[in-house]
């Protein structure tokens, strides 16, 4: 026998009180962690993702839809612009690179990004199995894609018109061949398709049957900027946007615009968390407290056998702890499913595999909130001990 | 071995007690006698060490508790005293042998199982052993009351109205087994009763 079993032998008295603690408190944890982390690995995805982008230059349209399709490639392009004009913007002097892309097409589901070798070095990436793309078909694939469709260097495919996977419409004669795989990022371009910007027009063309296509008049869907001089972010938009046909949007300002909306959503779910956290603190006590109350006479004989009131409190402690324990296993268990649920969910939408973010320092954050819970709770549950009159309990029994 | 000198208690003011002083060698027994409202269960408390006397010294074993401070009273208490009430008070959450183990760990005595099962033998609870004390008899519950009272093998035993709500029979039988666990501790067993049935019993008896 010891204080732990006792405690425990209280507890599973009285299941249907025990039960709704642990229920709400474990609910509470799960929620916390889970949109913690949710939020965690949603910002430090979109922050990873710009990898320095100042600005994307596309069609007109809306500036968020354009930063979604051409940084995140999670949305529709607003349109193509004119490769040759918007070459003429990248000549500014405030500009370092001007990367430019063109999206379209995909192979099951995975978009293909018409583009040049820049767009790798941009991503912070290389090379991990055979070579960038030299040669028109020529595909690099980034490593979800390659993991996830199982394909290797010397295997081909054949892509599809549009953004959606299975279309109907597709560019049978032209196999793409795989000639080189991405190490993995973590981020969107372990979900792209690489080709260069040659090597679709040169598909366009046999299948338009027009080989003498002069490609000055070839489009792109965006020019993603980084700037050498950051005056070009206060300068280059304004003037893009007033004085071309061309809209420049600026992918931080955007996205952060994007996250303050999507965060009133897990703001709320917070605050509701922290509330439902409040009022498992408040069952504990109410628990613990009752546990005192009700169990007067079985405290005072313990105090008759010995024990201190110091062994008393450890009691009513060790009965929260072991509530707290359960429920925080509980919660863990909640919040690491729901969040292996949502990151399937997201990859199987978006392909995207998603990462846990220090998950472990948000546990451990998580464990000192709920050991001060309990702290709480026993420091007002055990008051009556402090009170107690072991004489007049035991003749009331006797 | 027990000795009170010159103790006093009072609740308040207007209700004081004045204790006759009580001197008790080793395994002698003592039978404290007296109407309602006297101080019967006020001594028992203050000799248990639940009460402080407001004036006066209790010795047990040669030391004067009412000089020790709490947490070696409490201590003290778990080792030395054996309290035994006229309705059982046991842990509800925890079966016969686990409230067996209870008052030994809180005792701070470690766990000792031949004296258990060797308890529950002596004082026909085997069967019930495992069972939880409000599934108990009356008289299982009293015997489990004794059983609680005695297994730390302590050096007084103090029971309070032990057979009060019980028949000629059955008081004769709890007077016999608490004479007999005392004797086996080699303690001191003081019983205060206003059961004037069990006074054949006991040839050293006080009347407050």
């Amino acid at each position: 026998m010891n204080i732990i079993k006792l405690s425990y032998k209280n507890i599973i008295t009285k299941p249907l009180q025990t039960f709704l603690t642990v229920l709400i408190l474990s609910l509470s944890i799960g929620l916390l962690l889970g949109v913690k982390q949710l939020n965690k690995v949603f910002e430090s995805q979109l922050n990873q993702s710009l990898n320095g982008v100042d600005m994307v230059v596309g069609a007109k349209g809306s500036p968020l839809q354009l930063v979604l399709s051409a940084v995140l490639h999670v949305d529709n392009p607003t349109g193509n612009i004119a490769y040759n004009e918007a070459k003429k913007i990248a000549t500014h002097k405030y500009i370092k690179d001007a990367i430019p892309i063109s999206i379209g097409d995909n192979y099951k589901g995975y978009k293909i990004v018409v583009t040049t070798t820049s767009f790798i070095d941009l991503h912070k990436t290389e090379i991990e199995t055979g070579n960038l793309f030299k040669a028109s078909y020529d595909v690099v694939i980034g490593n979800a894609v390659a993991e996830n469709l199982n394909l290797a260097v010397g295997d081909t495919f054949y892509s599809s018109h549009g953004m959606i996977e299975d279309a109907i419409e597709s560019h049978d004669d032209h196999p793409l061949k795989v000639v080189g795989i991405l190490k993995p990022t973590q981020n969107v371009i372990d979900r792209l398709i690489l080709t260069d910007l040659e090597s679709i027009w040169h598909m366009h063309e046999d299948e338009d049957g027009d080989h003498n296509h002069n490609h000055d008049n070839e489009e792109i869907t965006a020019m993603l900027i980084k700037f050498g001089n950051k005056r070009g972010l206060l300068t280059l938009p304004r003037s893009i946007n007033k004085s071309t046909p061309f809209q420049a949007a600026l992918p931080k300002y955007q996205l952060d615009k994007l996250f303050k909306f999507t965060t009133i959503g897990t703001k709320a779910i917070t605050w509701i968390a922290f509330s439902i956290f409040l009022v498992s603190g408040i069952s504990m006590f109410v628990s613990l407290y009752r546990m005192v109350k009700e169990r007067a006479k079985e405290l005072a004989l313990i105090r008759t056998y010995g024990a201190s009131r110091n062994k008393l409190i450890l009691l009513v402690f060790a009965e929260g702890v072991l509530v707290g324990v359960f429920s925080f296993i509980v919660g863990l268990l909640l919040a690491s499913f729901g969040l292996q649920a949502i990151f399937s969910a997201i990859k199987n939408t978006y392909k995207q595999q998603l990462y846990l973010l220090d998950y472990q320092q948000d546990i451990l954050v998580l464990l000192l909130f709920i050991f001060g819970l309990i702290v709480i709770a026993t420091i007002i549950a055990i008051r009556p001990i402090f009170k107690m009159d072991i004489s007049k309990i035991i003749s009331h029994e006797s | 071995m027990l000795k009170t000198v010159d103790v006093t208690f009072s609740y308040t003011k207007e209700s004081s007690f004045s204790f006759p002083d009580i001197e008790l060698n080793d395994d002698q027994s003592l039978l404290i006698l007296g109407k309602s409202g006297i101080g019967k269960t006020t001594l028992l408390h203050l000799l248990a060490g639940i009460l402080s006397p407001d004036e006066g010294s209790i010795i047990i074993n040669e030391k004067d508790i009412t000089k020790i401070n709490t947490k070696k009273l409490d201590a003290f208490r778990g080792e030395n005293i054996g309290l035994i009430f006229q309705n059982t008070i046991a842990i509800s959450s925890l079966t016969v042998y686990e409230n067996l183990q209870a008052r030994l760990y809180f005792s701070g005595i470690n766990e000792q199982r031949e004296a258990i099962e060797g308890m529950l033998t002596q004082l026909d609870l085997v069967s019930v052993k495992n069972q939880k004390p409000n599934t108990l008899s009356t008289g299982q519950l009293q015997r489990l009351g004794i059983a609680l009272g005695v297994i730390h093998k302590p050096n007084i035993i103090l029971a309070d109205e032990p057979t009060s709500s019980l028949d000629d029979e059955n008081s004769e039988l709890v007077i016999n087994l608490l004479k007999t666990q005392a004797k086996l501790s080699n303690a001191n067993l003081i019983i205060i009763t206003h059961d004037n049935r069990i006074k054949s019993s006991f040839s050293n008896t006080l009347v407050l």
